[in-house]
């Protein structure tokens, strides 16, 4: 891991960014002939004060003090809604600054130098080059818990095609949508640019009979990874302050909780209603929201059992979250996401 | 003025050397986050904690 540590000594000369020297940045002592003294006052992540970058990259770094990727407010978000006004206080001071806000990313964690997760971390990505973009040793991290391994087929499953075609997280993800647009949002779903199967999949152009009509039939009623996902994904279970979740895959289909005229892949959050009691949060609101929510697994296939065959769905309901399998105590909030699937009228 | 002469340019000589002695001393982060031998003798492995990613 020491590895991770070295700098790649060509660049002193070479790049603008080490010509006003380490202490410029990461404060310490240069000076100092042993370690301790010279990591003395030592900032580590000096990016996390965006006025550090501000003065070569001030367009960007004016957007990105707003972007959900910095202020991490789409983890507020998402549970605030199980709050009291009182509670919603609490978790601000003990919670959210202390816990959910270590996990905003400084300029420098995409790069600069992977994240550190779990206290460990791959170090510096090309010898502390300042590089666009290194996926796999930056989003990997952070979102290693589900998404990326998804993706690359580690989870178990098979790989995501776009994985196996040769793209990478930024290939959908624009760096708008990481550096921001300069307005705030509260969560991710109010981006405008976030990437849509259509944008390089429009309807119109499928190469088969069977698909054009199983597109026209499904049309704004069942969500592109409904059928393109191709088998289960990460659920996280029973998170506690400090002590993380468990994990287990599934795959369960049932009613968008943002649009219940959608069938879509939902994905288990691991919210339960004694995640917060260390801090005296008993969640007065838990019920208000679902503990299942609509995702895009990051495992799709153009062929899948559910593309291969209508009764799968129609017939075996494979996968249709059912009143039996629903969480145990979970918010009541969770009924209203189950789908009654029929079989199809001939 | 010979006196004069001769301890300007000790003083400059001095100075030159000084100067020079400190634009070529290497910052100790250089020295050590440029040598992998250094790090490794000063490397202690973290405490690793159960944690996952966000996503």
């Amino acid at each position: 891991m020491y590895k991770g540590f070295i700098v790649d000594k060509s660049l002193l000369d070479k790049d603008p960014h080490f010509a006003e020297g380490c202490g410029s940045c990461h404060k310490g002592n240069e000076t100092a002939q042993d370690k301790t003294a010279a990591h003395k006052d030592l900032v580590k992540r000096p990016s996390d004060d965006l006025n550090l970058c501000a003065p070569c990259h001030e367009a960007i770094t004016k957007t990105y003090k707003n972007a959900l990727h910095y202020t991490a407010a789409g983890l507020r978000h998402g549970v605030m809604g199980r709050f009291s006004r009182e509670e919603l206080k609490i978790f601000d001071e003990k919670v959210f600054e202390k816990s959910c806000r270590s996990c905003h990313s400084s300029c420098g964690e995409c790069h600069v130098k992977s994240p550190v997760i779990g206290g460990v971390s791959l170090g510096l990505v090309k010898g502390h080059r300042f590089v666009k973009r290194d996926e796999g040793r930056t989003c990997a991290l952070c979102h290693g818990g589900r998404v990326y391994p998804e993706f690359t087929g580690e989870y178990g499953g098979t790989p995501d095609v776009h994985y196996q075609k040769g793209m990478v997280c930024m290939d959908c993800h624009k760096k708008t949508e990481f550096h921001g647009d300069g307005n705030t949002y509260q969560s991710r779903q109010e981006r405008k640019d976030r990437p849509a199967c259509i944008q390089c999949h429009p309807a119109g152009k499928e190469k088969s009979e069977k698909a054009k009509s199983a597109h026209e039939t499904h049309k704004e009623k069942l969500s592109c990874a409904g059928c393109h996902a191709s088998g289960q994904y990460r659920n996280c279970y029973d998170c506690h302050l400090g002590k993380g979740a468990t994990a287990k895959p599934a795959l369960i289909l049932g009613r968008s909780p943002r649009d219940k005229k959608t069938v879509t892949t939902l994905r288990l959050i691991p919210t339960v209603r004694d995640t917060f009691k260390d801090v005296g949060i008993k969640m007065d609101r838990y019920d208000f929201l679902p503990n299942y929510w609509d995702t895009v697994p990051h495992n799709i296939k153009k062929r899948t059992e559910r593309t291969r065959s209508c009764d799968v769905c129609h017939v075996d309901k494979q996968g249709f979250l059912t009143r039996e399998i629903l969480l145990k105590d979970g918010s009541k909030a969770n009924e209203e996401l189950i789908y009654e699937i029929k079989p199809i009228q001939k | 003025m010979k006196k004069i002469f001769f301890c300007f340019i000790f003083v400059f000589l001095f100075s030159y050397g000084l100067v020079s002695e400190g634009l070529s001393k290497e910052s100790t982060c250089v020295k050590c986050h440029t040598d992998e031998t250094v790090l490794k003798s000063l490397f202690k492995p973290p405490k690793i904690s159960l944690e996952e990613g966000e996503g």
